[in-house]
């Protein structure tokens, strides 16, 4: 059967896992979960991920969940010799350390995200806002230490953080006079990885909405 | 010049550090920060760490942080065969998946913890802890898989969460709901390296209980 993914389009983790897939050459059963029906919390998916998150992946008899785990896996395994996860122990720590400033990253994400597009509130929005700025605020920092996010090389970090970075982007929340290395970044990634197709349908979908949804609470 | 570590005793993701060194075997100097003093936000610990975080590792011009980074780091560099983090990548991935789990019971942890620490607010701290619980809960369905963390023997994943979930329990959260998690967590306390979070995970605890407590009785 090979390796299959249960996700939807629009989450920043379910597009991580496919831009790594397309970069890496792997080919890959997609399942759209249909999560406003429950579709994580079926008994069939709790049983291959009992924390109900989207994405999970499923190959052979393994069973994972979290992306960032899923991505590493997927090179690990069927790209090792890929430099976007290098083999030596302190260029990869590296790399892992951006993959967890990026779980950070997500978790103030959501906190904008989710007000916006479910709860509909735009106390919770401004409240959280600030969270999310200052994480842009250390990938900015990070960015001035090195051309990408865990080192000159493009990594599966560089590949984690795009995916939240282009929802904010179409979202109109990465100001360019806060977050000039970002915004610089995020174009050249987007012209320069070939694989980069396999981000823009969800990471456009999200943002519109994002940004739709905060003009009209706005207005 | 060997491994220093920047930290304090009481916060998990130090203590999954600790834990993890001592299972390894590694010596290490422990270097003490206050952060409520503001020791992360020193121009001299910025450049070192820009996260303004603990714990940081330093290993000759290395500096990390993420505490299951450092982990994996210490295992990849030190003792690369160890069953800690097998090289398999299949149980490796289930270590990792884990690992990033973990991630989110810290996350939980912090939500209880910080509000209480940094603006005494009881309602906001309380408000918090079903969502640990929650976690704790899927914790639960993932030992009803493996006997351990993530697989038949103890791996980084087993460290680090127990950090947190020891620490759950120092708190008197009720885990009266969780068996398998608490005969999990029975298991890790006999490994040797469990020592090393037994101080952290106990000062940790006598001051949630004190400062909710205190805090309730003055809400009333």
């Amino acid at each position: 059967m090979g390796v299959e993914i249960f996700g939807v389009q629009g989450s920043p983790p379910c597009r991580a896992v496919f831009l790594v897939a397309k970069a890496i050459g792997l080919d890959y059963t997609y399942h759209w979960v249909d999560m406003k029906a429950g579709g994580t919390r079926t008994p069939e998916f709790l049983k291959m991920n009992p924390a109900h998150t989207v994405p999970t992946m499923k190959d052979g008899d393994l069973y994972l969940g979290e992306s960032k785990a899923i991505i590493t896996y997927l090179v690990n395994k069927y790209a090792p010799d890929s430099e976007l996860y290098p083999k030596d122990p302190a260029e990869r720590a590296k790399v892992d350390q951006r993959l967890h400033f990026d779980s950070g990253l997500n978790v103030n994400f959501r906190g904008i995200a989710f007000p916006l597009l479910f709860t509909k509130s735009l106390d919770e929005y401004k409240k959280n806002k600030p969270k999310l700025d200052e994480s842009l605020d250390l990938l900015e920092t990070f960015l001035g230490l090195s051309k990408n996010v865990a080192g000159e090389k493009v990594t599966l970090a560089d590949l984690a953080v795009l995916v939240h970075i282009s929802t904010l982007a179409t979202a109109g929340l990465l100001g360019n006079d806060r977050w000039p290395r970002i915004n610089a970044w995020l174009t050249r990634l987007q012209s320069e990885l070939p694989y980069y197709s396999a981000n823009v349908e969800g990471s456009n979908m999200l943002g519109g909405a994002i940004k739709e949804s905060l003009a009209q609470l706005s207005a | 010049m060997g491994l220093t570590v920047f930290a304090f005793e009481a916060s998990p993701p130090c203590r999954g550090v600790f834990i993890t060194l001592k299972a390894l075997g590694l010596e290490y100097e422990l270097k003490q920060i206050d952060t409520k003093a503001g020791d992360t936000r020193t121009p001299e610990y910025l450049e070192k760490n820009p996260q303004h975080t603990v714990p940081l590792l330093e290993d000759g011009d290395l500096y990390l942080a993420e505490s299951r980074a450092i982990s994996t780091y210490l295992v990849n560099k030190y003792a690369p065969d160890s069953d800690l983090y097998p090289k398999d990548p299949e149980a490796r991935a289930l270590v990792d998946s884990r690992l990033f789990f973990d991630v989110g019971l810290n996350t939980a942890l912090l939500h209880i913890l910080k509000p209480l620490k940094y603006d005494g607010d009881i309602a906001r701290s309380d408000a918090a802890i079903p969502a640990l619980l929650d976690l704790i809960n899927i914790f639960e369905a993932m030992l009803a898989k493996s006997e351990y963390a993530a697989g038949d023997h103890v791996t980084l994943a087993d460290l680090a969460i127990v950090a947190n979930v020891s620490t759950a329990e120092a708190m008197g959260l009720d885990l009266s709901g969780v068996p398998k998690v608490r005969a999990w967590l029975d298991k890790i306390k006999q490994l040797p390296c469990y020592e090393a979070n037994v101080q952290g995970v106990t000062q940790l605890g006598v001051m949630y209980k004190e400062g909710s407590t205190a805090l309730r009785a003055k809400a009333q």
